[in-house]
């Protein structure tokens, strides 16, 4: 690459960075991700006690306690502990959902814009046969095949989002495809895959991306409330849906077990939306410079 | 001397009322009971597919017998007497004056169409064509002697015919007409009977309410009934304690009773339970080997784990026959369980378990000794995870599997187990069930079959001498217990949650039965 | 028109046997099915329930049993339900009303608080209501619906006893009673609507703000208020319309959790008890339901779309 590209690339990315950290509310999200992904990556060293371990003495403890700094849930485990647990899980859900989604819908986006024709009416077929199913039924359904466990609910889950990506990508191809660069690029003899997975790929990646961002949070809600409804991740594993679902039975005796998992939740999506907001900020007039 | 007789009567009078006030407040008239309920979608009786609709079609029809509160003997009801000529005959004599209801589009006001032996031979017919959920046993014939008096054979002796809870007792005694009129769906829909409440509307899956029969035989109190649909327990907890309902008839959720004995304005009554213990597929090594079996439950310290979680809601369990049962418990069979891990341990080495690698975990042959708990949701689950925490302690690598109930009737059915959560309602014929070689593929989830076993049970069936079935019946359950083929754990007592201002309420015992002989529910002003 | 109209119609016959036919296989692989679940009680009569499978053709091969249903829907029948032995159809027509009112209720919610803020949001752009507008709408977005839903149990229906907690209440009570137990099943499900629409009706506000055309009313001493409503407003609701349109179908979908917790009896908890239970016929009939009100809707919001704006126009 010259060192003019190089250079164009490098004022770019300031660029993004600048306007990024310009957001108040994208730079407080990311602080709190970065939170979060600390506690998950690092969770033996942050979590002062195992999340399995019950102590069926002390139910129900308050936050505040001696050894439970938010207090305990029904079978006398640390909650503080099982939330940094579960911040393992809903965050390696959101993240590996939306990957296989995005890689999935990507390639048949890009397959089905190229080439027309047929393989574009099979794809959008499947699209809408996909778009039209009762999301929520479908992932049942499949969880009810497959059994529930992390694996399966990244499986499902980044099987049903898929459509999405895919008539983005579609759509991005579908513009690019009668530009200039890509009609020399196949003029001179460069292959199909070639061009689409060096030269398009690459200028669809931006919308992509800010999707992607704004889908992860939507992946976790999804994992969240599959726990709830007892189809996802089973107790005693510490999801934070799961763990929303056990405190409900005991919502009269001890509002305290309900509160964190939830809040919790609110907090990820949250900081999730917050940084795809500012990002979609910061690569979108850069966006519309590049098509124009 | 007008004098004398009035001071008498006075007198008369007084004493009345003193021992009325002595013995019990008189019951007061009208009002209506607001029952929750989980599922109501259909209404004939022989098609119920939920205990919510067995409540109701109990209010609606009545049945010959009802399992009276006391000692859960058979009570009579639409019979007033019932015998045993030979041991495969049953003769039951009907009451007289009892009348379907009427003013509904099959029987017009003032109808008085009685109810007669004709009725209960259509019905007991309709039964075993159409039933799925409960059977009668091996009937032969039923017919009508009289206007008033049925007889049942049997090809051979039938002896829960009328004591459990399940057979004649689920009967409710349905007009000829009115399937013939509305069809089956339509009786489905607008069921019609004998009992002490007429259905007034129903709307699936949101609620039922259902009005005093003004006919009945026997006096009614309440003017309305009403059930509400509430599909969460929480939220019926929730509903009751708001006022919303009067009474939660089962409470799924033994965390609950924590809240509810807090407060002030319910109060709760026991009948009946569950049996609950640890089930071993015996097809599947190594749990095929009667001594891993034992070494399993001797490392367990199931009172702790009962203790924990249960306690005082149920009682330790040594077999698998209920206390409430008239025949088969039999508390002497405690001297065969007992928590001794050292032995336990002993037992699994001398097997050829042995920790060679230093994992902590017991292995033979390279092979860990590795327990997959399998269960479903319900408050067994914290005593399952207590127990598998003990077992780990001792070197058996055990885990807790929860599983969609779909799934888990699949797996214990097809024998795809090695432990699972054992759990029976603990009805009269329990024991055959879940450890008759018949009835493996099908509740036998143990895949046990023992031939002495099979034989005791089948004697048993067939005996009609109390004394003589009682005593069968524990020889099979001790061989069960002996050859540990499932672990007792506890029976969990089953709970109604009334609001005190309901007198008179008994939980519900093969159906709910507002107006027996033994009671009438009523409503404090 | 018409004739487009016609073709989508057409086109969705092939996804809808396309989604039969995934579902059917997802059921027929799954673990477990309706009949074992009868014959795991312990009072089974194990003889009728052996009848009652072959009486439902339930024994024969999958490819079989797809062919019948098939048949049975060219005919207008869904089938019966395996556990409560009454159709399919029946139970759907009891509890589909329920559904469409809480959807209905809920997207009325949603656009009664969603315009407004919006629009307010955008005339007072960077204001304090500007700014608690949009964090609202943040937190509606980020909130999980069953969380919030159990807040709201928790706080109006217990601690304040102001709101009934379950169900639709006693049939003959009365509007107004009615409306009481809609009310926050409507706001759970709404409310990442709301805060969708809110967020979106700001931005498209704010854009047609700085269209020429507002820049020349104002220019010839239109006054504000007037070039907020008759020129920026219209032209701002369009894309709002077509969101709103898309995102009700997956409310639809929503409902499942909502009618869950506040034990609404609607399709979607028919729809996920049927999956509990494995009542294959229920659950190709509530999927199909579901499908079907999705691609309809979407037929009619492009349908609107393009009456309203005569550019548009399909192929």
């Amino acid at each position: 690459m010259s060192r003019e590209a190089k250079g164009t690339i490098r004022s770019e990315f300031a660029h993004v960075v600048r306007v990024f950290f310009r957001h108040k509310l994208g730079v407080v999200g990311l602080v709190m991700l970065i939170m979060f992904a600390g506690a998950a990556a690092f969770a033996p060293a942050v979590a002062p006690r195992d999340p399995y371990e019950m102590d069926l003495a002390s139910p129900f403890l308050p936050p505040g306690s001696p050894g439970y700094i938010l207090g305990t849930d029904n079978y006398g485990r640390d909650i503080l502990s099982r939330l940094i647990y579960g911040s393992r899980i809903s965050l390696l859900i959101g993240i590996v959902v939306v990957s296989i989604a995005t890689v999935l819908g990507s390639v048949l986006g890009l397959f089905a814009g190229y080439y027309g024709g047929w393989v574009d009416n099979l794809v959008m077929r499947l699209v809408e046969v996909f778009y039209s199913f009762p999301f929520l039924i479908l992932v049942i359904g499949v969880m009810a095949i497959l059994g529930p466990s992390i694996f399966n609910v990244m499986l499902v889950l980044g099987l049903v989002s898929w459509p999405l990506y895919a008539r983005l990508v579609r759509a991005q191809v579908i513009a690019l495809k009668s530009e200039d660069f890509i009609k020399a690029a196949s003029a001179l003899g460069c292959s199909d895959t070639r061009i689409m997975f060096r030269h398009i790929l690459p200028n669809v990646l931006t919308p992509v991306i800010v999707s992607a961002t704004l889908g992860i949070p939507g992946a976790i809600l999804s994992s969240a409330s599959l726990g709830f409804l007892g189809f996802g991740v089973q107790p005693p594993t510490p999801e934070w849906g799961a763990m929303v679902s056990e405190a409900k039975d005991f919502i009269l005796l001890n509002s305290n077990m309900i509160i964190w998992p939830g809040m919790c939740i609110f907090l990820v999506v949250l900081s999730f939306n917050f940084v795809g907001d500012a990002l979609r900020d910061a690569l979108d007039p850069r966006l519309a410079k590049q098509l124009n | 001397m007008f004098k004398r007789i009035a001071l008498s009567v006075l007198a008369a009078l007084l004493v009345v009322s003193a021992s009325a006030s002595v013995f019990g407040a008189t019951p007061a008239r009208g009002g209506t009971l607001k029952v929750s309920a989980s599922s109501i979608q259909q209404l004939d009786p022989y098609k119920t597919a939920a205990n919510d609709e067995t409540n109701i079609c109990g209010l609606v029809f009545d049945p010959l017998v009802i399992i009276s509160k006391d000692n859960f003997k058979p009570m009579p009801h639409l019979a007033q007497k019932w015998e045993t000529p030979d041991e495969n005959t049953w003769v039951f004599h009907l009451r007289k004056g009892v009348y379907f209801q009427e003013g509904n589009e099959v029987f017009k006001k003032g109808a008085k169409r009685e109810v007669t032996a004709d009725d209960v031979v259509y019905s007991i017919q309709r039964f075993l064509k159409v039933s799925t959920a409960f059977t009668l046993g091996d009937i032969k014939s039923v017919k009508a002697l009289d206007r008033y008096t049925v007889e049942i054979k049997t090809p051979v002796p039938n002896p829960f015919l009328v004591a459990d809870s399940n057979r004649i007792p689920s009967v409710g005694i349905v007009p000829r007409e009115a399937i013939e009129k509305l069809g089956e769906d339509g009786f489905a829909r607008h069921p019609i009977g004998s009992g002490p409440f007429a259905l007034k509307s129903f709307t699936t899956d949101q609620g039922a309410v259902l009005e005093r029969n003004t006919n009945y035989w026997l006096p009614v109190y309440l003017d309305k009934v009403e059930f509400v649909v509430i599909p969460d327990p929480t939220v019926q907890i929730l509903a009751l304690t708001a006022g919303e309902v009067d009474i939660v008839p089962y409470l799924f959720n033994l965390d609950s009773m924590a809240t509810v004995a807090k407060n002030p304005k319910l109060t709760t009554l026991s009948r009946g339970g569950s049996y609950r213990g640890l089930g071993f597929n015996v097809t599947k090594p190594p749990f095929d080997e009667l001594e891993v079996r034992d070494a399993i439950s001797k490392a367990m310290d199931i009172d702790a784990a009962f203790n924990a979680v249960v306690a005082p809601h149920g009682e330790r369990a040594y077999g698998q026959c209920a206390p409430w049962l008239p025949h088969g418990y039999d508390p002497s069979l405690k001297s065969l369980w007992e928590y001794d891990p050292k032995e336990a341990v002993a037992i699994l080495n001398k097997a050829g378990f042995r920790d060679t690698n230093g994992d902590g975990i017991l292995d033979r042959n390279g092979k860990p000794l590795k327990v997959e708990i399998k269960t479903i949701a319900g408050s067994q689950v914290r005593t399952l995870t207590i127990l598998a925490t003990q077992l780990k302690k001792v070197g058996i690598d055990a885990s807790v599997l929860q599983q969609d109930t779909a799934v888990w009737v699949n797996d214990v059915i097809d024998g795809n187990t090695q432990v699972f959560f054992d759990f029976s309602f603990a009805g009269t014929t329990g024991l055959h069930s879940l450890f008759h070689s018949s009835s493996i593929g099908k509740t036998n989830g143990h895949y046990y079959s023992s031939s002495t076993v099979d034989s005791l049970l089948d004697a048993a069936l067939k005996t009609v001498d109390y004394k003589k079935l009682t005593s069968l019946w524990k020889q099979a359950q001790r061989k069960i217990m002996e050859d540990k083929a499932s672990i007792p754990l506890y029976f969990e007592w089953g709970y109604s949650i009334v609001n005190k201002k309901v007198n008179d309420f008994v939980p519900p015992w093969g159906g709910m039965h507002l107006v027996t002989l033994e009671n009438s529910v009523w409503i404090s002003k | 028109m018409g004739k487009y109209i016609v073709r989508r119609l057409l086109a969705t016959i092939p996804v809808l046997i396309g989604i039969t036919f995934v579902v059917f296989a997802m059921v027929s692989l799954a673990p477990g099915d309706a009949i074992k679940l009868m014959l795991g009680s312990e009072t089974v009569n194990a003889a009728n329930v052996e009848r009652l499978q072959k009486e439902l053709g339930l024994d024969r091969p999958w490819y079989e049993q797809y062919l019948r249903y098939m048949l049975g829907l060219l005919k207008g029948d869904m089938g019966r339900s395996i556990v409560y032995h009454r159709p399919v159809a029946d139970q759907i027509k009891e509890k589909i009303g329920n559904t469409v009112v809480l959807a209905i209720s809920s997207a009325i919610f949603a656009l009664v608080v969603s315009i407004p803020l919006g629009v307010l949001a955008a005339a007072k752009r960077r204001s304090w209501v500007d700014y608690a507008a949009t964090t609202l709408a943040m937190i509606g977005v980020s909130l999980p619906g069953f969380y919030l839903g159990l807040l709201m149990i928790l706080l109006f229906g217990v601690r304040l006893g102001w709101l009934p907690i379950r169900g639709m209440g006693a049939a003959d009570a009365g509007l107004w009673a009615y409306l009481r137990h809609l009310i926050m099943p409507s706001i759970t499900l709404g409310s990442a609507l709301a805060a969708i629409l809110t967020r979106l009706t700001r931005s498209s506000v704010l854009e047609a703000l700085s269209q020429d055309y507002v820049r020349t009313a104002r220019a010839k001493g239109v006054r504000e208020k007037i070039v907020l409503y008759k020129h920026a407003l219209r032209n701002a609701l369009l894309p709002v319309a077509t969101t709103f349109g898309l995102q009700f179908g997956s409310l639809l979908g929503g409902a499942v959790i909502t009618e869950t917790i506040f034990s609404w009896p609607g399709i979607g908890m028919l729809a996920v008890n049927a999956v509990k239970q494995r009542d294959i016929p229920v659950i190709q009939g509530t999927t199909l339901v579901f499908a079907l009100s999705f691609v309809l809707v979407t037929l009619a919001v492009d349908i609107l779309y393009m009456l309203i704006d005569p550019r548009i126009r399909y192929e």
